[in-house]
C-alpha cells in the first residue's frame, strides 16, 4: 500500500521569504489533475493571511521540489487545493460513500518533518456534536500529517488528516468537501488574488447557516437559580455545569456554559466561527446588597470568555452599556464588538448581562461571538437576551432540569 | 542758647542670620561703634560655638557700615569671596559670613509685606485647628478605607483580616501627614501633625464618598461612559484642595501660588495614572475594555429599553468600527 500510494503524497512546506526557510509544514495529496494537491487550509493560511511574505512548495518523495499557488480554499472545512507547475503524479480517486463503521483505514502524511509514514486505524463514525462533518479515525495523527490523506482498503480517499485530540483520536475532513472544492476550481478560472475575499464570503456564507438553524426555533431554556437562561441550543453544543462554593467566599456562584466543539481556523492567533455563552448565578447570604453588586461589578472587570486575536486581524473591542428591561428582569447589559480588518463584514461580539432584580441573588451571562455578520450579531444576541427570564416560583422549588423548551 | 544733644538718627537694622539664611535677631544701628560676639558683654550675642566671643565690630563712617574683624578663629568674610578680611566698608545689603552665621544692614525704612491671616483663626480652613477636628476627622478618614475595605472584600472578614487589610491605607495616611509634619516644622518650627491628620483624614474620606456618588450617580442614570471622567475630575479637585490645606498651614507661600502647586499635585497624583491608564487602552487587546457599574438594583432611577432596542440603539458601534482603518 505505501508504495501504491507514495508518489500521490507530498510534503507541503511554508517558506518565510524574510528568514528563507520553512515556516511549517504539512502534508498534501495528489487529486482532481495530475498537478493539483489538496492540502487544509489552516496548512497554507499564512500564504492567504501575509501575501508576499510567505510562499509554499512541495517536496515528493522521489525528491522532486516546486513551487506551490494556492487556487482554491475552503476555510470552513479547513481544505485547500494548490497548483504544482508540472503533473507529480494520477490523480487519487476519491471515494464515493462513507466508510463503515469499524472498516480499516491508513492515514499518510509526514509526521513531525521526519518523512513519510502510513499510519493504520479504525473507522469510528460521524463526529457527534461537530457543526462540520467529521470522520473520527482511531489512529494516530501527528503534527505535520495535516492535509494528507486516509485511504480506505480499496485505495480510495475517504477523508483528509484535519486534526487530533491525542490518543489515537483523530479527525478527517469528508472527502465530499474536497471533491466539491475541486468540482469548483474546474468551472472557473481561480481569482488568487482575492482568497482573502473568497474565505469572507465563506465565512459569511457559513455564519448565516449557522444563524438561520439556531433561530429557527426558540431557544431551549433551563433553570439556573431563580433565572431561566438558554440552554444547549443545538445538537453541536456541549454544555458543562459547575458550582463554586469557597470556604472563604461569601459568594455562592453556579456556572451553566456551553459552546460549540468546532471552530474554524483563520490563523494560529484567530478563529472563527465561535459560539460560547456562560451563565453564571450568584448569591450570598452573608453579604449586604451594596457589597454583593460591588462583588459583581469586580467580577465583571473581566469576560466571562475570551478570544484571541492579532494587531493585524482585528480592531478592539468598542463596548456600550445600557438598562435593558426584558419582559420584566431588569438587567445591566454591556455589549462589545470588534470588526475583522481583513475579511470585510465580519465582526467577533461579547455580551454580558447581568440581571437587578434581587438585592442579593443575580445572573450574570455572557455570549461569545465570533466571525459573524453584524445583522447576526444583533439577531443571535437579542434572541440570547429574550430567552432570559425570572424562573417562576413554582420551578424554584423544583430540581432543575436541563435543556426543557419552553 | 543751648544746643540740642546730638540725636543719631539710625543708619538701619542689624540682622544677624543662620546658615540657612533664616533672620535670628534684629537689632537697630545708630552709627555708634557695636561689638558682635558670642561674649555677653557684646552689643549684639550671637549664639553660634563658631563665632569668638569678640568676633566684629561695626562702625559708622561718612555715612557707610565699616566692619573689623576682632583677629577671630575662623575670620569673617564678605559673601562670595574667600579671603578673610579685617577692615571692609559694606556696600548696600551685602552679607558677611562669620563663623556659621551672616550679617546683613538694611535700611530702616524697607517695606514690609502685610500680615499674613491666621488661617488657624480665620476662614474655613480654621476648622482643620480645632481638638474636636483632631479627633473626628481621622476617624473619618478611618471610616472611609474601612468600608472601601470591606466592600472589596467577598467575605465577612475577621479582626485580624481588617486589620492587615487597612494596616498599610492608614500607614499611608500616617507617612503622609508626617511628612507635610516635617514640612511645617522646617518652615514654621512647628509640626502641627493633629492638623495635618485632621487634613489628610477629611481628604480621604471625601475622595472616597466623591468618587462613589459619582458612580452611584452614573449607575442611577445609567451615564455609564460619563462616570470615568467624571469620576477623575472630582477626585482631583478633592486633592487639590487637601493638598491647598496642607500647604496653607505648612508654609507662607500666598494663597494663588499655594493653589498652583495644588493643583499641579493633584495633576499628578491623580492625572498621570489616567493618561497612562487611557494610552494601555488605545494598545491593542484582545480583552474588551469591561468597566461595569453595578450597584443594588434600589439605587436605579433610568428605565431599561428593549432588547431589540438595545442592539438598534448599537449600531453607533458599528459605525465607529467600520471608520477604523484597516490595519
Amino acid at each position: 500500500m505505501y508504495a501504491a500510494w507514495r508518489d500521490h503524497v507530498v510534503q507541503i512546506q511554508v517558506i518565510d521569504d524574510a528568514a528563507g526557510s520553512k515556516a511549517g509544514t504539512g502534508s498534501g495529496f495528489v487529486a482532481g489533475r495530475p498537478d493539483w494537491i489538496v492540502s487544509n487550509y489552516h496548512v497554507i493560511a499564512e500564504l492567504v493571511n501575509s501575501p508576499g511574505e510567505y510562499r509554499a512548495r512541495f517536496v515528493a518523495e522521489n525528491g522532486t521540489q516546486g513551487e506551490l499557488d494556492v487556487i482554491a480554499v475552503d476555510a470552513v472545512h479547513d481544505l485547500a487545493l494548490l497548483q504544482a507547475p508540472v503533473g507529480l503524479a494520477e490523480p487519487l480517486p476519491l471515494a464515493g460513500e462513507e466508510p463503515l463503521r469499524g472498516s480499516r483505514l491508513w492515514s499518510m502524511g509526514y509526521p513531525y518533518d521526519i518523512g513519510l509514514t502510513i499510519v493504520e486505524g479504525t473507522y469510528n463514525g460521524m463526529l457527534e456534536k461537530s457543526l462540520y462533518e467529521k470522520l473520527h479515525f482511531t489512529g494516530s495523527i501527528n503534527p505535520g500529517m495535516s492535509g494528507g490523506p486516509a485511504f480506505d482498503g480499496d485505495g480510495a480517499v475517504v477523508g483528509v488528516n484535519v486534526a487530533t485530540a491525542g490518543n489515537q483520536v483523530s479527525f478527517l475532513v469528508p472527502v465530499r468537501f474536497a471533491g466539491a472544492m475541486l468540482k469548483g476550481a474546474e468551472s472557473r478560472l481561480p481569482d488568487r488574488q482575492d482568497l482573502d475575499r473568497e474565505v469572507a464570503r465563506q465565512l459569511l456564507e457559513n455564519q448565516d447557516r449557522i444563524t438561520e438553524e439556531l433561530l429557527a426555533r426558540r431557544f431551549a431554556t433551563t433553570r439556573l437559580g431563580s433565572f431561566r437562561v438558554p440552554a444547549g441550543l443545538a445538537g453541536w453544543f456541549d454544555c458543562w455545569g459547575d458550582s463554586q462554593d469557597e470556604p472563604d467566599d461569601e459568594l455562592d456562584i453556579v456556572s451553566y456554559r456551553c459552546e460549540t466543539q468546532d471552530d474554524i481556523f483563520l490563523s494560529d492567533h484567530m478563529k472563527s466561527g465561535v459560539i460560547q455563552y456562560q451563565h453564571d448565578s450568584i448569591s450570598s447570604g452573608e453579604l449586604g446588597s451594596w457589597r454583593f453588586y460591588h462583588q459583581l461589578e469586580s467580577l465583571g472587570y473581566y469576560p466571562l470568555m475570551q478570544l484571541d486575536g492579532e494587531e493585524d486581524s482585528v480592531t478592539n473591542y468598542r463596548c456600550r452599556s445600557d438598562f435593558v428591561d426584558q419582559q420584566g428582569l431588569p438587567l445591566k447589559v454591556t455589549w462589545c464588538v470588534r470588526r475583522y480588518l481583513k475579511l470585510e463584514g465580519l465582526y467577533d461580539a461579547y455580551l454580558e448581562a447581568t440581571s437587578l432584580s434581587e438585592p442579593r441573588e443575580a445572573l450574570q451571562s455572557g455570549l461569545l461571538l465570533a466571525g459573524f455578520s453584524w445583522k447576526n450579531l444583533e439577531r443571535l444576541s437579542t434572541r440570547f437576551l429574550e430567552s432570559i427570564s425570572m424562573g417562576s416560583q413554582d420551578e424554584k422549588n423544583r430540581p432543575a432540569a436541563a435543556g426543557a423548551a419552553p | 542758647m543751648i544746643e540740642p544733644a546730638p540725636h543719631n538718627e539710625p543708619v538701619g537694622v542689624i540682622e544677624i542670620l543662620d546658615r540657612s539664611g533664616r533672620v535670628q535677631q534684629r537689632i537697630p544701628f545708630d552709627g555708634r561703634a557695636i561689638t558682635v560676639g558670642r561674649a555677653y558683654d557684646n552689643d549684639v550675642i550671637v549664639d553660634d560655638p563658631y563665632v569668638c566671643p569678640h568676633h566684629l565690630e561695626l562702625s559708622e563712617q561718612e555715612g557707610e557700615v565699616m566692619l573689623h574683624d576682632l583677629d577671630s578663629v575662623n575670620g569673617s568674610y564678605l559673601a562670595g569671596s574667600r579671603d578673610r578680611f579685617t577692615e571692609v566698608r559694606l556696600r548696600g545689603a551685602g552679607l558677611v559670613q562669620f563663623g556659621h552665621s551672616q550679617l546683613r544692614v538694611r535700611s530702616a525704612g524697607i517695606p514690609v509685606a502685610p500680615a499674613l491671616r491666621d488661617i488657624s483663626r480665620h476662614g474655613l480652613l480654621a476648622w482643620f485647628d480645632k481638638p474636636l477636628t483632631w479627633l473626628l476627622a481621622p476617624l473619618a478618614g478611618l471610616a472611609a478605607i474601612t468600608a472601601d475595605t470591606l466592600q472589596d472584600l467577598p467575605r465577612n472578614p475577621g479582626v485580624g483580616e481588617m486589620a492587615s487589610e487597612m494596616i498599610y491605607p492608614v500607614l499611608g495616611i500616617f507617612v503622609w501627614s508626617a511628612c507635610w509634619a516635617l514640612v511645617n516644622r522646617v518652615v514654621s518650627h512647628r509640626s502641627n501633625l493633629p492638623v495635618h491628620l485632621a487634613i489628610a483624614g477629611t481628604g480621604v474620606a471625601a475622595l472616597f464618598l466623591a468618587g462613589e456618588t459619582v458612580a452611584l450617580a452614573g449607575f442611577a442614570f445609567g451615564l455609564d461612559p460619563l462616570v470615568g471622567g467624571a469620576r477623575l475630575l472630582v477626585q482631583m479637585l478633592v486633592a487639590a484642595g487637601t493638598v491647598y490645606a496642607h500647604l496653607r498651614y505648612a508654609t507662607h507661600g500666598r494663597g494663588r501660588l499655594q493653589w498652583a502647586a495644588a493643583g499641579v499635585s493633584a495633576l499628578l497624583l491623580f492625572g498621570i495614572p489616567a493618561v497612562d491608564d487611557y494610552l494601555d487602552r488605545s494598545e491593542f487587546d484582545t480583552l474588551p475594555y469591561l468597566d461595569p457599574l453595578l450597584k443594588p438594583p434600589v439605587f436605579r432611577l433610568r428605565a431599561g429599553v428593549s432588547p431589540e432596542r438595545f442592539f438598534k440603539d448599537s449600531e453607533t458601534l458599528k459605525a465607529r468600527l467600520d471608520e477604523q482603518d484597516a490595519g
